[in-house]
């Protein structure tokens, strides 16, 4: 394993927030159903920080994609990305603290982990700035139920991603 | 140079296949998602129409037809035989119009778009709604 720095690290990072930028625009700007079900694929980015990374860069790449996304788009400071950053947010750090705790759960159980806690996190804080938590809690379920199907997808495209990525920094 | 990126790019096989472990956080999921829907204990219901600019309280045992403002444009809610559904809405999906009708004390109809809820409550529940 060859020596790598600092600039090693900055540019992988950047490289990751982009991807993880790039998923989350296109993602927004292609027609939901229903409203309150997406993939999440730009968690794909959050997940290879995770594992080939240090952990809490993990954090630096979901975060700094919601800021990116929400400047990009013209959302910063509206509801809808403050809903958008503390989900990102918790659920980075839900999946950094799992990652660092050791408990035997393998990337799926990590990814379901995260998209969990997006969508309890987006929930709570929706129903404090547009609904009432009342109404919420009905939501619940229609929320919660697609993110065992969209959590499981996620964690299979980052182990599908790092399997490879590893293989080819091995050869470097 | 400092090699400070030692333990990058590097990842333990055993990690990354699925374990038996995973199915923990999809219990977990399932569970709370059930929660919300398990009909709560109430003798008389009442509905709550949640719109984005009013709150309108209709008791169940009245037969009525009501007309509200929701974000996306009008939406007739019908309350009969104790049973609420939506008539019609104007948004595109007509998910609301879909969803039936609704009796149970904790069962609602939601109207992402158009910010507008129905919401069948118990008796006991009422203050803490329309506080």
């Amino acid at each position: 394993m060859p020596s790598r720095g600092k600039s090693y690290r900055i540019t992988y990072l950047a490289a990751l927030a982009a991807i993880g930028c790039a998923i989350w625009i296109v993602e927004e700007l292609i027609p939901h159903p229903l409203p309150w079900i997406k993939p999440g694929l730009a968690n794909i980015a959050t997940l290879i920080a995770l594992y080939l990374m240090r952990p809490s860069d993990a954090l630096i790449v979901s975060v700094s994609r919601v800021l990116l996304g929400a400047l990009l788009l013209g959302r910063f400071g509206s509801a809808g990305f403050i809903i958008s950053l503390s989900g990102a947010t918790l659920s980075a750090l839900v999946m950094v603290a799992i990652r660092k705790s050791g408990l035997p759960f393998s990337i799926y159980g990590v990814s379901l982990f995260g998209a969990l806690f997006h969508g309890l996190t987006q929930l709570f804080v929706a129903g404090i700035l547009v609904y009432s938590l009342r109404a919420v809690v009905f939501l619940t379920p229609w929320v919660l139920l697609p993110s065992i199907a969209t959590g499981l997808l996620v964690g299979h495209f980052a182990r599908m991603i790092i399997v490879r990525g590893q293989a080819k920094f091995h050869n470097h | 140079m400092r090699d400070i990126c030692k333990h990058y790019w590097t990842v333990d096989k055993k990690l990354l296949k699925p374990r038996a472990f995973d199915l923990l956080p999809i219990m977990l999921i399932v569970t709370l998602a059930i929660i919300p829907l398990l009909p709560n204990r109430g003798d008389t219901s009442t509905f709550i129409i949640i719109t984005p600019d009013e709150r309108i309280v209709l008791p169940a045992e009245v037969d009525t037809v009501i007309t509200v403002e929701s974000a996306v444009g009008p939406m007739e809610i019908g309350i009969y035989a104790g049973k609420a559904h939506v008539e019609r809405a104007s948004c595109p999906n007509k998910i609301c119009v879909s969803m039936g009708e609704i009796h149970n004390p904790g069962s609602s109809i939601i109207c992402a778009p158009g910010r507008t809820a129905v919401i069948c409550i118990g008796e006991e529940e009422f203050d803490a709604v329309t506080r």
